[in-house]
């Protein structure tokens, strides 16, 4: 990819996955999901959850799957915030750097 | 690399990362090989990257500040974003050297502190022990010394008792000559006989007494010495080492 994806834009895609599940997903899924949109190391996403977690962004569970257990995360209210915060600020950097993409900034 | 091989790596690599730390991280790589399909004995893709990498990324990351910079209340800028990988690998990195600078630390120089307290104290505390020890332990070798100088003072007595004697008895033979010539000769025979033996004791003790004498100053000197010897030696060595 040309473009940089910075430590908050990743966080903001993570919490995007991660919310986008009601009762949680667990690491493999978040990772292929959001390998879907940027390119990264299958093992980039593990430091980013575990500080989400650990920033109350996040919280983790572990469910029975297929005779072991999984650990899930899901998404806080505290997470939830940050997501909308972070969303907002998207839409708007977005929209800014369309709007001079396409020429229809006059200064 | 397979399965099994790669999560031994990942928990020697991080063997300096807390229990609680570790323990997640590896319950989330099994997790995460356990969804990717991979048994024990099946080749983990490299795109997961080496477990050195991983730990490394960990370490960073728990070692690091809580990189509460991305969660102001301004949410992220351009400046945010960009300044952010590269402060987190400073921080990365400074713990790396403090980490290794404490172990030094702690490992070498209050060991060697603690070990001279404790020979110090070990020494005081037994002192009442070996004082007394040391003291008759000296009066030993000083009585055994004057003994050796006491015999060897007593048989060149002898020796020059023999001479004089000898002597005595041979001027009082040559005086009984006028009442009996054989007596006179017996008695200058047995004078000159005592003399010549006192000689010969008086020579050779006196002889063996200064040898004696000056060889056991030397061993006393160098039982001194030895000490003091031992403890420059050691000194020099420890020097040594330090600068090494």
């Amino acid at each position: 990819m040309v473009f940089n994806t910075g430590a908050a834009l990743l966080d903001a895609i993570v919490l995007a996955v991660v919310s986008r599940e009601a009762e949680g997903t667990y690491g493999y899924k978040i990772t292929q999901t959001v390998r879907y949109a940027i390119e990264l190391s299958e093992s980039t996403l593990y430091p980013v959850l575990r500080r989400l977690q650990k920033d109350g962004c996040l919280e983790v569970y572990d469910r029975e799957y297929g005779g072991r257990n999984r650990r899930y995360y899901k998404i806080t209210a505290r997470g939830q915030a940050q997501l909308n915060l972070y969303e907002g600020e998207w839409r708007q950097y977005a929209s800014k750097i369309t709007e001079i993409f396409e020429g229809g900034i006059n200064t | 690399m397979n399965r099994l091989e790669f999560m031994q790596r990942l928990e020697q690599a991080l063997a300096n990362v807390s229990e609680e730390e570790r323990q997640e991280a590896l319950q989330y790589y099994r997790d995460y090989l356990d969804d990717a399909g991979l048994t024990e004995t099946d080749q983990v893709p490299e795109s997961l990257g080496t477990p050195e990498k991983i730990a490394e990324s960990i370490r960073g990351s728990v070692a690091g500040e809580p990189e509460s910079g991305s969660f102001t209340e301004r949410g992220f800028g351009v400046e945010d974003s960009g300044n952010y990988p590269a402060k987190r690998q400073e921080n990365y990195y400074e713990n790396q050297t403090s980490f290794v600078q404490d172990s030094r630390e702690s490992g070498k120089k209050p060991a060697n502190g603690w070990k001279m307290i404790a020979i110090l104290l070990l020494g005081i505390l037994l002192s009442p022990i070996w004082i007394p020890i040391g003291i008759c332990v000296l009066a030993l070798i000083f009585t055994f010394f004057m003994i050796l100088v006491a015999l060897f003072a007593a048989l060149v007595a002898v020796g020059v008792a023999l001479l004089a004697g000898g002597i005595g008895v041979v001027i009082w033979g040559f005086a009984q000559i006028g009442v009996s010539v054989p007596g006179a000769v017996v008695l200058i025979g047995a004078g000159l006989l005592m003399t010549a033996l006192g000689f010969l004791l008086t020579v050779f003790f006196g002889w063996v007494f200064v040898k004696a004498v000056v060889a056991m100053f030397r061993w006393l000197v160098a039982l001194c010495r030895k000490p003091f010897h031992k403890k420059g030696n050691s000194a020099v060595q420890e020097k040594g080492g330090e600068t090494a």
